[in-house]
């Protein structure tokens, strides 16, 4: 059995339940979830661009940083399917292959197709807590139907294994969080700062030095590294 | 049924796909991927004193934004014409300035851009009475109000704007670091722009600054506190109420933005916000 992307896209927003369990008996399931996810990570990325343009990222590194944090976001979707897989494993004893579960996850994750509508002026926030919402009741469908867990339990599984994965993070990951720090700052060739009275600093000392004929320095601007 | 829903989705999917391009020039602008590197030069030199050019002698400059009906700062109903022509003849001492507000990159949308011929076209039809494309034109203008208004963009917005209105002036041969007094007069959308241009302007020239709204959009507030004097004048009719359906948080969020700031201002929010609800005309003084 296959399933056609676009209808498979289409049932899994309708959250029809049929899709989350075809899925893991097509054929070409693994590769749908690969490519949900990797657009979902390119919308998402899409959607946090502002913070890209803010800290006037020229093009060509805008585009090079973009892919990055599509990349990084889909990485990050792996490592906590892992996770979960572990928590799913460990506590409730299912035997399960990773695979099965990113198939799930994967497929979860098609409401971030729309993470790009984060960009909308002054709706823009409240249309992101819906898809995160959104993704997160398509999450929940997917594992209660990838490994026989009940809703309650998939819950459950879903809280422990974004605590288990935090903690990786915070603790044996640092080094690799801090490596794609680095590594953003400088596909961006800057430091990507929040702060805007920084971001305004950093803008009015650009406009002073061309001005002057002169080159922004990076140490010039003051800013510090605030994790997107 | 399912064709209208099938309508639904295209109107519904074409303009949320439109919004969430709306910022992109505000944020290509301010990453400096484009604009007006002379504009920009001429404004450094001119914030600079002493000013090249010899300063306009008027005692008074009115900076006037256009609605959200405008491709152009030429393309203003007649209503706008009629008020900025007795303006000008009531104020002989005041310099009347207009300005399209609904761009940072100083470009109206029927010049200079790759979609211009499109903004021409349907200017064009709709002073022969095509509503829909008159309706483009508004929709295209308020998704700017809300840039002005979103707290991500609005500050690269609104400072983009100020930088707009201090070339006009400086145009009009206002000169920085003179006190002559400004008057922002927001028309429709244009009650947003200027009160969110109003404090960048203020801080950039020094001197008094003040925002007439005539049935303005005033949809965040964050920015009039810092500013000398506010009026806000609506009529009897919907418009105000309509700005509602499109930015609901306007009117509930109000007193939460500008409320929690120190007692005196507490009290002027209050006003602001009293005098809002009860739909009347109104002015506010922080002198």
């Amino acid at each position: 059995m296959t399933l056609n992307l676009f209808s498979t896209i289409s049932q899994a927003l309708k959250l029809q339940t049929e899709v989350f369990q075809q899925i893991q008996l097509a054929d070409n399931g693994m590769l749908l979830a690969i490519v949900i996810l990797l657009g979902a990570a390119l919308s998402e990325a899409l959607g946090q661009s502002i913070v890209l343009f803010a800290n006037r990222v020229r093009p060509r590194r805008f585009i090079v940083s973009l892919l990055l944090s599509a990349f990084i976001y889909a990485l990050t979707v792996v490592l906590w399917l892992l996770s979960l897989w572990f928590v799913v494993k460990m506590m409730f004893n299912r035997e399960l292959s990773p695979g099965s579960i990113f198939k799930a996850i994967g497929l979860g994750y098609t409401p971030h197709l729309l993470g790009f509508l984060s960009l909308v002026p002054y709706f823009g926030v409240p249309i992101s807590t819906l898809l995160s919402v959104w993704s997160f009741i398509a999450i929940l469908l997917a594992v209660h139907f990838a490994t026989g867990l009940s809703l309650f339990e998939a819950v459950y599984s879903n809280i422990l294994g974004w605590v288990l994965f935090l903690l990786l993070r915070r603790t044996v990951g640092r080094p690799i969080v801090l490596w794609f720090r680095a590594l953003k700052r400088y596909t961006a060739g800057t430091t990507l700062s929040r702060d805007w009275r920084r971001l305004f600093f950093s803008y009015q000392l650009s406009r002073q030095k061309k001005k002057q004929g002169g080159e922004i320095l990076e140490h010039e601007t003051g800013e510090q590294d605030i994790e997107p | 049924m399912t064709t209208l829903l099938i309508v639904f989705f295209i109107i519904l999917s074409a303009l949320l796909l439109s919004a969430a391009l709306s910022p992109l020039e505000t944020l290509g602008w301010w990453a400096g991927w484009y604009g007006d590197e002379e504009d920009n030069k001429r404004l450094d030199e001119a914030l600079e004193p002493p000013p090249s050019t010899p300063a306009n002698p008027k005692k008074h400059f009115l900076v006037f934004l256009t609605g959200v009906h405008s491709v152009s700062d030429q393309t203003y109903a007649g209503r706008e014409i009629n008020l900025l022509e007795q303006l000008k003849h009531a104020l002989p001492d005041a310099e009347v300035i207009e300005v399209f507000p609904y761009t940072v990159t100083n470009r109206a949308l029927t010049g200079g851009r790759v979609f211009a011929f499109f903004w021409r076209w349907a200017y064009r039809r709709k002073r022969q009475g095509q509503w829909l494309l008159g309706f483009i034109i508004n929709l295209r203008n308020i998704f700017q109000i809300a840039v002005s208004a979103d707290k991500r963009y609005g500050p690269m917005y609104n400072q983009g704007s100020a930088e707009m209105i201090l070339r006009s002036l400086i145009a009009h041969g206002y000169e920085i670091g003179s006190q002559v007094p400004i008057s922002l007069v927001g028309y429709s959308g244009g009650g947003q722009i200027a009160s969110g241009a109003a404090h960048f302007v203020k801080a950039q020239t020094n001197a008094p600054v003040q925002v007439i709204s005539l049935g303005g959009a005033l949809v965040s507030h964050r920015g009039l506190l810092k500013i000398n004097r506010l009026y806000h004048l609506v009529g009897e009719d919907y418009v105000e109420r309509f700005i509602l359906i499109f930015f609901p948080c306007a009117g509930l969020s109000f007193p939460i933005q500008v409320g929690i700031r120190p007692s005196s201002k507490i009290l002027s929010s209050w006003l602001i916000w009293a005098s809002r609800r009860s739909y009347g005309a109104w002015g506010l003084s922080r002198q």
